[in-house]
């Protein structure tokens, strides 16, 4: 019982995500591409993006502080970490991406360096959220995950 | 694979069947500095069979590219990397090989693509990569060999061919509106080439017919720059390209249509590049871009929608812009120039019961998908090859993966597993092949690089935006049987079958990146299968040599166990001969690859080398030939190549033995 309850969990923390906008579409090719040989793959792929991530943004924080007027290295940092974000389907995080593009592209630093805030602060909750999710779909198991409502 | 031919009217129509994993064991090199980026298009070309090497670096990728000649089928590359610009990794590959480069990026924006395009891209691909983009990702290989093909036509073709174009084609120009109208199938300049060479000959003479292949192509146009166009005469044309084979009025008549296609295309300023003959296809013609921006003019028509295959998303392929770097023009108009009822090109028989449509597919062209794109655009040839019947190529066309392989299940094919033929019957359904392959095959011949307006409008219209189209590719084109059979031949170092019961075709391979191992073909039941022999593969090429078993020994060796292979294909023969690579490529910050002396595969018998071109030479040298023997894959190498993100993320499943 309980474990079918699990299952429910999981599924609805999924469908939660998406709906809020956390996730999209991307995340399921994600799932997709899970098969027997790469049975956590999703997770895996979601820790290195976490990891890479960290790394792009101190190098964007780092570019802001010593070096605002390149925006042109601003953006691609920018384009790097959009990449990144949008091959996991992390869908708000990749709007604020496109919002600091836009800042960059103005040229506006101050705009620039807010929508990074912005950037971070979505990182983090995303963080969070796909930790929890993460966490609970192992207590399901590998061969029960909640079927993803594609 | 069997060949057969089909005669009639039309020029004579080769049609390929391809082997029934088509394009499994495709070897793409993956480049991106996000190691996530690299995991994911990696599980993606895995799935659907692609060899797959990554890298995390440009340089790294580079000297993989240069230490393996002839290891890789395809290369994606991120455009934005730390260590190099993506566009100059793709100039610098460009300029030394003829492998055709995607780039990859989340940055979709205007000028990036552009860049791409400008630089020798064959496409661009928005992140995140889809698997539907990367499905169809062969495509651009079997364009490539399209063009490398043209260098094998036969004389016999040739002559087949004059007969055909003798059997009352229309014989109006190019520029005729009439014709178009009348639905005749135009040759456009192909057609001006026959008159010229029926009128320069003397009639009663049937001449094999000159191949312009892009090597003479090259040589023609460099001695036409050197002479400058405006005085170039073929006489001296001729002595300068020093040539034997060809004469006087095979240049005139060549030199007409040059004319013709260099003042509609208004590339008389950008000349001097078109002198660097070494780029098969891909020149980075950055002083073009603003000229290719204009492209064909084309009144009224502004950028029709399909010019710019911008799309957010990544579907398919995204932008393949209008600009057509300037060699690619050229080797649109020395396609177009060629005549061809080349033989290879083939028609699906379902769309093909139009002769006319039939006598358009012609080779085709170097074109890369950006070309079909401009083509689409500018030549008035195509409205009229799409009158032709071509209504399955005047619909929008299906979402990238519709189009038609003639792929028949060869019985001769014995497939190597159940589980192989099954995916990729899976994966063909999914590609969901249909008959479109022909539309585009007309619509590459009808490129004669002129204008006609209201073709043009009139095709506009029909192309559909960029939703609808193969990403930079529209369909049919790549479909061509023909490169197929080429293509078949020379990707897939395929070498019998290494699929173990245990490996389902889309294991995902444990030796995430790269690993050249050291791979023996295996055949069906794991004997070691021996390389075709290189005549054998260019007969293939040609036709003559109709093949029945052909697919049971490629393309599958190393799906299934993770290693990026660059084994050679197999042929029938039993052969322990197999291209290897040895070393493991570390990809993570640097590469040690030590590609072993067997790595390059020269042990073609001398003679038969000596009788191609170099490019084709590397291509099959590259690709077909078996090496020293080499034991069963080691499935132990597996674990060589990986990144140290890889070896922190991975846990590697059971490794199937």
């Amino acid at each position: 019982m309980e474990h079918s309850n699990l299952k429910r969990l999981v599924t609805s923390m999924k469908q939660n995500l998406f709906d809020q906008g956390y996730l999209d579409e991307q995340f399921y090719e994600l799932e997709n591409l899970e098969d027997d040989i790469s049975p956590n793959f999703v997770e895996e792929v979601v820790n290195t993006y976490f990891k890479h991530s960290s790394r792009l943004m101190t190098n964007i924080e780092r570019a802001l502080e010593t070096n605002p007027g390149d925006f042109h290295k601003l953006d691609s940092y920018m384009q790097q970490f959009k990449g990144s974000s949008s091959s996991i389907g992390a869908s708000k995080l990749k709007n604020e991406c496109l919002q600091f593009h836009e800042k960059c592209e103005q040229e506006n630093i101050e705009g620039c360096r807010r929508s990074f805030q912005k950037v971070k602060s979505e990182h983090g909750i995303l963080k969070q959220k796909l930790e929890a999710y993460f966490q609970l779909l192992r207590q399901v198991g590998p061969g029960d995950r909640a079927t993803s409502s594609n | 694979m069997e060949i057969s031919r089909r005669g009639g009217a039309g020029p004579s129509l080769v049609t390929l069947k391809l082997p029934m994993d088509f394009p499994a064991g495709l070897r793409v090199l993956v480049v991106d500095d996000d190691p996530l980026c690299l995991k994911t298009i990696e599980k993606l070309l895995w799935n659907c069979h692609y060899d797959v090497t990554t890298c995390p670096r440009a340089d790294t990728a580079l000297s993989m590219v240069r230490d393996r000649k002839g290891g890789f089928d395809l290369i994606m590359s991120d455009v934005h990397m730390p260590d190099m610009d993506g566009f100059k990794l793709l100039e610098l590959i460009g300029s030394e090989t003829d492998l055709p480069v995607i780039m990859i990026s989340a940055d979709d924006g205007k000028d990036v693509v552009m860049k791409g395009v400008t630089n020798g891209a064959v496409d661009y691909i928005v992140k995140p990569v889809r698997i539907e983009a990367v499905k169809i990702m062969w495509q651009h290989v079997v364009r490539k060999y399209q063009r490398k093909e043209k260098v094998l036509e036969p004389v016999e073709c040739a002559e087949e061919e004059k007969k055909a174009d003798e059997n009352g084609e229309n014989t109006s120009l190019a520029e005729d509106d009439e014709s178009w109208k009348n639905g005749n199938r135009k040759k456009d300049e192909n057609d001006g080439e026959d008159e010229d060479e029926q009128r320069e000959d003397s009639p009663p003479l049937k001449k094999p017919r000159v191949v312009w292949s892009q090597e003479l192509h090259q040589a023609f146009v460099s001695a036409v720059t050197r002479l400058g166009i405006d005085k170039a005469v073929p006489k001296k044309i001729l002595e300068m390209m020093d040539v034997p084979a060809i004469t006087r009025e095979n240049v005139a008549s060549h030199l007409q249509k040059y004319r013709l296609f260099v003042k509609k295309n208004n590339i008389l300023g950008d000349q001097k590049q078109l002198s660097d003959g070494t780029r098969a296809g891909y020149a980075p013609v950055n002083s073009v871009s603003s000229f290719d921006l204009q492209g064909p003019h084309i009144p009224g028509q502004h950028m029709p929608q399909n010019q710019m295959n911008l799309r957010s998303g990544p579907r398919q392929l995204a932008a393949t812009g209008t600009t057509l770097s300037l060699l690619d023009r050229m080797n649109r108009f020395n396609s177009n120039a060629q005549n061809s009822n080349t033989s290879r090109i083939v028609p699906w028989e379902q769309s093909f019961n139009n002769r006319q449509m039939n006598s358009i597919l012609r080779s085709p062209t170097n074109m890369e998908s950006r070309q079909s794109q401009q083509v689409l655009q500018s030549d008035s040839n195509l409205g009229l090859q799409a009158t032709q019947g071509t209504s399955s190529f005047l619909d929008p066309f299906p979402m990238s993966t519709n189009f038609a392989f003639n792929l028949t299940p060869s019985s001769a094919c014995p497939v190597n597993s159940i589980q192989q033929s099954r995916q990729f019957d899976q994966f063909r359904q999914q590609n969901n092949f249909t008959a479109d392959v022909s539309t585009r095959g007309q619509l590459m011949n009808g490129i004669s690089g002129e204008l006609d307006d209201m073709l043009l409008s009139n095709l506009c219209q029909q192309i559909t935006t960029p939703n609808s189209h193969v990403g930079g590719t529209s369909a049919a084109e790549t479909l061509l049987p023909s490169s197929y059979g080429s293509a078949s031949q020379t990707l897939y170092p395929c070498v019998g079958d290494n699929y173990t019961n245990a490996l389902a075709g889309n294991s995902f391979p444990l030796a995430t990146s790269t690993a050249t191992r050291d791979i023996l073909p295996l055949g069906m039941f794991g004997e070691t299968v021996p390389p075709r022999s290189e005549i054998e593969l260019l007969d293939h090429m040609i036709g003559s040599k109709p093949e029945d078993n052909f697919a049971p020994n490629h393309w599958n060796s190393n799906r299934n166990t993770g290693i990026e292979s660059n084994v050679v294909m197999p042929n029938g023969t039993e052969t322990p001969d197999c291209n290897k690579f040895t070393g493991a490529v570390q990809c993570s910050n640097s590469i040690t690859a030590e590609s072993s002396a067997a790595v390059t595969t020269n042990d073609v018998p001398q003679s038969s080398i000596n009788v191609f071109p170099n490019e084709l030479k590397n291509v099959v040298s590259d690709q077909f030939l078996q090496q020293e023997g080499i034991g069963v894959i080691d499935t132990e190498l597996n674990y060589e190549a990986f990144s140290m993100d890889d070896i922190l993320n991975y846990t590697p499943g059971p490794l199937p033995m």
